[in-house]
């Protein structure tokens, strides 16, 4: 009884393995099929890319797990409209672009009252260029990796929205431009300049930073 | 090189897609240029800390919850499927076709109104107002309009009385008359004020017959 188990167990490892052979593309159509396998597999490799670009996006850990969850679940009940004419990565992040795009346009329509038991309207604080670094620190104490990534993710939440999307996929998701294009609908030279200005927002943003000297 | 197109070749070297020969041109600006020389190295530096930062990892539970709401998801499509949603789509087409069939029926009545109303003026692409639509002028007589004897008024429309502006023209064709001289409004109105003015005829000249006895009097007291 226990070998029978023993070699089912090996068998659905196998078939695993075997799975993550193939391609995205290969995997989210074996999804409406029934394979959940498949789709766990997609899960596994996108899970923290995805998390990263929406928590870079929305800067709240809850809200980006969220968000994430809820672009697997659409990705897995429209897996049957899945067309191979795009990539699988392009498409999980339109999916995850339009989600985190109505969630920032329902925030904005928020009534204005119930920023007050919030930190602030994320509007407000972009293209602020305010210091991002403690001024009571010394100036020759250098940072740890989690000061760090807070200064980068406060300066990237105060890139303007508009250009915030196209540079974290390219900077933080390494997508390249024709991937953007496909991702956000924008055309190629919009993207091109979005993420160019973007670029400058956020080293305006961590000049203080700089200053200080890269070698932190 | 202006700083202009250093500018785009800085973004194209962070790229990675710069020439050898573009690349040059650019480190010889920037040795001789401080504000781009700046600018490359900020933008250079401040995307290597980017760069440098680990990624964020999602909850341990991540896959786990994932399952879950997965699994909710096809409890709730199940539970509604296929009836509830065949109903839902249904009724949306339902309403989408009504929306429509009305809209089309709006557009279709205002247009006949129009039509009915308006005609266009030839070629000049304006529309005018139909004779046939303009406010009609009933009548008992024969010149299509009445005409009070003193030319105090005009009845026109159903029963309608508006006092004659001097220079007035009769505006659209005359209505036919009514047989039944008893259901024609016009008519019986256009009696009625006739005998009015025969009334107002009458006390004037009343007056007039009092006035000329007291003067009549006045010129011959000894009568009394």
């Amino acid at each position: 009884m226990i070998d029978e188990r023993k070699s089912v167990h090996a068998d659905s490892l196998r078939e695993k393995s075997k799975l993550k052979t193939l391609s995205d593309e290969e995997l989210i159509l074996r999804v409406p099929e029934g394979d959940n396998v498949s789709f766990d597999i997609l899960v596994d490799r996108y899970k923290v890319r995805l998390y990263n670009y929406l928590f870079r996006l929305v800067r709240d850990e809850d809200e980006a797990e969220e968000l994430a969850q809820e672009t697997f679940v659409k990705a897995f009940i429209h897996a049957g409209k899945y067309k191979t004419i795009a990539k699988f990565s392009t498409w999980l992040y339109t999916i995850a672009t339009n989600l985190v795009r109505n969630r920032l346009r329902a925030k904005k329509r928020a009534p204005r009252f119930l920023s007050l038991w919030s930190r602030g309207s994320e509007s407000e604080d972009e293209g602020k260029t305010i210091d991002l670094v403690d001024q009571s620190r010394l100036p020759d104490a250098r940072f740890n990796d989690s000061e760090l990534g807070e200064i980068i993710n406060e300066a990237i939440g105060r890139i303007p929205e508009k250009y915030r999307v196209s540079f974290v996929l390219r900077e933080v998701n390494q997508l390249s431009y024709e991937e953007i294009a496909a991702a956000t609908g924008l055309k190629l030279g919009t993207v091109r300049s979005r993420i160019n200005r973007a670029r400058n927002y956020f080293r305006k943003l961590l000049e203080p930073v700089l200053e200080r000297g890269t070698d932190f | 090189m202006k700083c202009r197109q250093a500018k785009k070749l800085i973004f194209d070297f962070i790229d990675g897609e710069i020439s050898d020969q573009d690349r040059l041109v650019l480190e010889q600006h920037l040795s001789e240029c401080t504000s781009c020389e700046t600018m490359a190295s900020g933008l250079s530096d401040s995307l290597r800390l980017l760069h440098r930062i680990p990624p964020v990892e999602p909850d341990e539970n991540f896959n786990w919850k994932l399952r879950l709401r997965l699994a909710k998801e096809k409890h709730a499509l199940q539970t509604s499927a296929p009836s509830e949603r065949s109903w839902l789509r249904a009724w949306n087409t339902r309403f989408a076709l009504s929306a429509l069939s009305t809209f089309v029926l709006v557009l279709a009545v205002g247009f006949v109104l129009m039509r009915s109303v308006f005609e266009p003026v030839g070629g000049t692409g304006e529309f005018e107002l139909k004779p046939s639509a303009m406010p009609r002028v009933s009548t008992t007589t024969e010149s299509g309009r009445l005409t009070q004897p003193s030319g105090e008024g005009v009845l026109y429309g159903r029963g309608m009385f508006r006092p004659v502006i001097y220079g007035d023209q009769p505006v659209g064709p005359p209505v036919a008359k009514t047989t039944d001289p008893l259901l024609d409004v016009d008519s019986l109105m256009a009696r009625y004020l006739r005998s009015r003015m025969e009334g107002y005829r009458v006390q004037l000249l009343e007056r007039q017959v009092e006035a000329l006895q007291t003067e009549l009097q006045k010129c011959n007291p000894e009568q009394d």
